[in-house]
């Protein structure tokens, strides 16, 4: 029990834990200030406790795999939030702070929905046994405690490197993030067959359990599993691989609109 | 980064908390091994002694014994507890069981450790074949133990470690916090004394007495004070010698020129106007002279309590004869009062604004000084006090768009070609808001609601700042 509940919290808050502090640097870069934060974690929480009062609702739709779908969709969601974060922060543009900020929001409060709905339905199961209730609080504390610190460490990682390594490192983190994001959707929609089941393309369970410590780690953040099948591990190579690609075509489609309008100017009419 | 205190305290925190947790982590997941192989060594054991008991005569007995009575009852010898299990079986048949077993096979006869739900608790159950009976007759001995229980036990063990790890946290972090707190002490200690330092304090630092950290900085300080005074010496000298210097030449000149006015006996415009040159540049002269009087490093050794409604009298007197000249009536409404200041700069600034009032108030004019007070906060005490000088005239005033703009060096409103004609340099506003920044003071530009032209008003602290303990910085 006392493991279950470490890995269970461990697994949502490593991944939020290392989310959210790359998108705090993002936001300490863009002088955008904690409002957003307060605002993504209040709707967030609301949202996950929504979501959780009504999961037998949500579970019983799209033939009793609602849950897994829904998940699935959230996850898609977030991973294009970290597209289109990705290209403002890249991009050359003067960045709408109002558009990034409503972005970050978004991002935080979609990935707390889907990491504290898992954690509070995990843990109102034990509500009624008070000892084995207290035992799990305290070993969900540790997840907690060991994600909080990834996540500052992760934070101030990040904003001790040298200012033109900053951005490189933002947009790594969150395209391995993202596409860690569609691999779990991906298999969320293979468990409810909306996506056929085959064969695992590999089995690494011996050389890194997804339950050690370290399994957990790459799991937060790339979303590592020991058995994918090939549509996960095509769709996470596709996922990791648009967004530097995304970026490259915004950045020639900006540079070629701006060269147009320098050409229309010297133009005479 | 905000803060170092903040960032090494969460810095700290998190490592030790991720280090801490890990440890325990790791901890229980070694202590569940041990616990599972001290299990699978109690389960070999107990089959092993299971396998030594001779059970010959239990196939004879009445069947009915064997479902009603207790293994305990047959065999008085055995004592084993709740949450323990076994099931001897031989040539198909079940020799023996424990009270809590099924009298079916529990689990297929495979050699080994097996995981198995029963009755609601997980069992860890050890298959083994026993080597003393004939091949033929192929006895086994099935036994398991609660692992429920077991990992219970563990578990609890385990708590009982971890507990203390999570409740020393909080202590750890206020404790962290102090430790980084006595550690920045130097650094803080450096920046008060910095702070604390006057303007015109610009020796070194204490060189020692730091700790290695801080040398570097201290030596680079110290450095930069020594070049920063050598400038300002160079300055201060350059600005001395140079307006003493061109003061005699300048007289001189103006006597030369009033001699070559005499010889000729001429009074042609280019001599007029050469001599509204020489004129204008002395006035720059003692312009700067008094810009360089009232550097911070002189003002401060200047501060004593003067009459400013004498300040002000003394003033009109040295210019009445100018504003004579011109046919202006100035008037002064003032009460004696004290404040503590520089009576240079504050004669200065009053003789800068009448003067200038004087020049741009057409003959015939009205000037107006007062000099009043007023209290803070209904407040009695000197600290409080505040003075207001204003200078109303009935000249043109100053356009709004150029009200930014008058206290910029050498800026004069219209430019060289000032409407009025009058000798100036652009000194002068600049130098009455340079000695009302030294008195913390405020200066504003308006309009004169009874002469119509301009109203200067200099509102300034009748203690000055500096002994009131507000920071000059």
């Amino acid at each position: 029990m006392l493991l279950d509940a470490v890995i269970i919290v461990l697994r949502e808050t490593l991944e939020a834990g290392v989310l959210v502090s790359v998108l705090l640097t993002i936001a300490n870069q863009h002088q955008l200030g904690l409002r957003w934060l307060m605002l993504a974690f209040m709707g967030g929480l609301m949202g996950a406790v929504i979501y959780a009062r009504n999961m037998g609702l949500v579970s019983s739709w799209f033939e009793y795999v609602g849950q897994e779908v829904l998940n699935g969709l959230i996850q898609y969601s977030i991973y294009l939030c970290l597209l289109f974060i990705c290209l403002l922060v890249s991009s050359r543009l003067s960045i709408k702070s109002r558009v990034l900020m409503c972005l970050l929001t978004l991002t935080v409060a979609l990935a707390l929905i889907r990491e504290a709905t898992e954690i509070m339905i995990f843990f109102s199961g034990f509500i009624g046994n008070s000892d084995v209730l207290s035992k799990a609080v305290t070993s969900g504390f540790i997840g907690l405690m060991i994600g909080l610190s990834v996540g500052a460490l992760c934070y101030f990682s990040i904003m001790s490197l040298k200012r033109r390594w900053i951005r490189p490192t933002q947009i790594v983190v969150l395209a391995l993030v993202g596409a860690g994001m569609v691999a779990q959707a991906t298999q969320l929609l293979i468990q409810a067959d909306w996506l056929s089941s085959v064969a695992p393309l590999w089995d690494t369970r011996n050389i890194l359990p997804e339950a050690s410590i370290p399994g957990q780690l790459a799991y937060a953040i790339f979303g590592y599993e020991a058995t994918p099948t090939p549509l996960e591990a095509w769709l996470f190579l596709g996922a990791l691989l648009s967004i530097p690609l995304a970026i490259v075509l915004w950045r020639s489609v900006s540079n070629n609109n701006k060269s147009n309008s320098a050409v229309d100017q010297e133009i005479p009419q | 980064m905000t803060s170092i205190r903040l960032y090494l305290v969460i810095v700290l925190l998190s490592t030790i908390c991720l280090v801490n947790f890990v440890a325990a982590l790791h901890g229980y997941r070694s202590s569940m091994a041990q616990a599972d192989k001290l299990l699978d060594r109690q389960l070999t054991d107990s089959a092993n002694l299971l396998a030594k008991l001779e059970f010959t005569d239990i196939g004879r007995q009445d069947s009915r014994d064997f479902e009603t009575l207790s293994s305990e009852t047959r065999h008085p010898q055995l004592i084993y507890p709740q949450t323990m299990m076994f099931q001897i079986w031989q040539g198909g048949r079940l020799l023996e069981r424990s009270s809590n077993a099924p009298q079916a096979l529990i689990l297929p006869l495979e050699l080994g450790f097996h995981i198995k739900n029963h009755q609601g608790l997980h069992w860890r159950i050890l298959v083994q074949q026993s080597d003393d009976t004939p091949a033929d007759a192929s006895r086994w001995i099935i036994v398991g133990q609660s692992a429920d229980a077991y990992t219970t036990l563990i578990e609890g063990v385990i708590f009982q470690s971890i507990w203390p790890i999570i409740w020393v946290l909080p202590i750890l972090g206020v404790a962290i916090w102090l430790i980084v707190g006595l550690g920045l002490r130097p650094l803080r200690q450096l920046a008060k004394l910095l702070e604390q330092r006057k303007t015109d304090e610009l020796s070194p630092l204490q060189a020692s007495g730091y700790p290695g950290e801080l040398t570097t900085l201290v030596e680079s300080t110290n450095s930069l004070l020594t070049r920063l005074s050598e400038a300002f010496e160079r300055e201060k000298r350059f600005a001395s010698d140079a307006a003493h210097e061109l003061r005699t030449p300048l007289a001189v000149l103006k006597v030369n020129l009033h001699n070559i006015a005499e010889e000729v006996g001429i009074d042609n415009a280019s001599l007029q106007e050469l001599e509204a040159s020489v004129d204008r540049m002395g006035h720059s002269i003692e312009q700067i002279l008094a810009l360089y009087r009232l550097t911070p490093d002189k003002f401060y050794s200047t501060l004593s309590w003067v009459d400013i409604s004498a300040l002000a009298r003394e003033s009109i007197a040295e210019l009445y004869p100018k504003c004579q000249n011109k046919n202006q009536q100035i008037t002064l409404d003032a009460q004696p009062q004290k404040i503590e200041c520089d009576a240079f700069a504050i004669s200065t600034l009053l003789r800068n604004l009448i003067d200038n009032a004087s020049k741009y108030t057409p003959t015939g004019g009205s000037i107006a000084v007062s000099v009043s007070f007023q209290n803070q906060a209904q407040n009695q005490q000197a600290q409080n006090q505040q003075v207001i000088v204003a200078v109303e005239d009935s000249g043109p005033g100053i356009p709004h768009a150029s009200l930014e703009r008058v206290f910029d060096r050498f800026y004069r409103v219209g430019g060289d070609h000032h409407s009025s004609g009058v000798v100036g340099c652009g000194l002068g506003l600049s130098i009455v808001e340079h000695i009302v920044h030294l008195h913390h003071g405020q200066i504003e530009l308006g309009q004169s609601k009874e002469l119509g032209g301009l109203r200067v008003s200099v509102v300034l602290p009748c203690q000055h700042a500096v002994r009131r303990g507000i920071n000059h910085g």
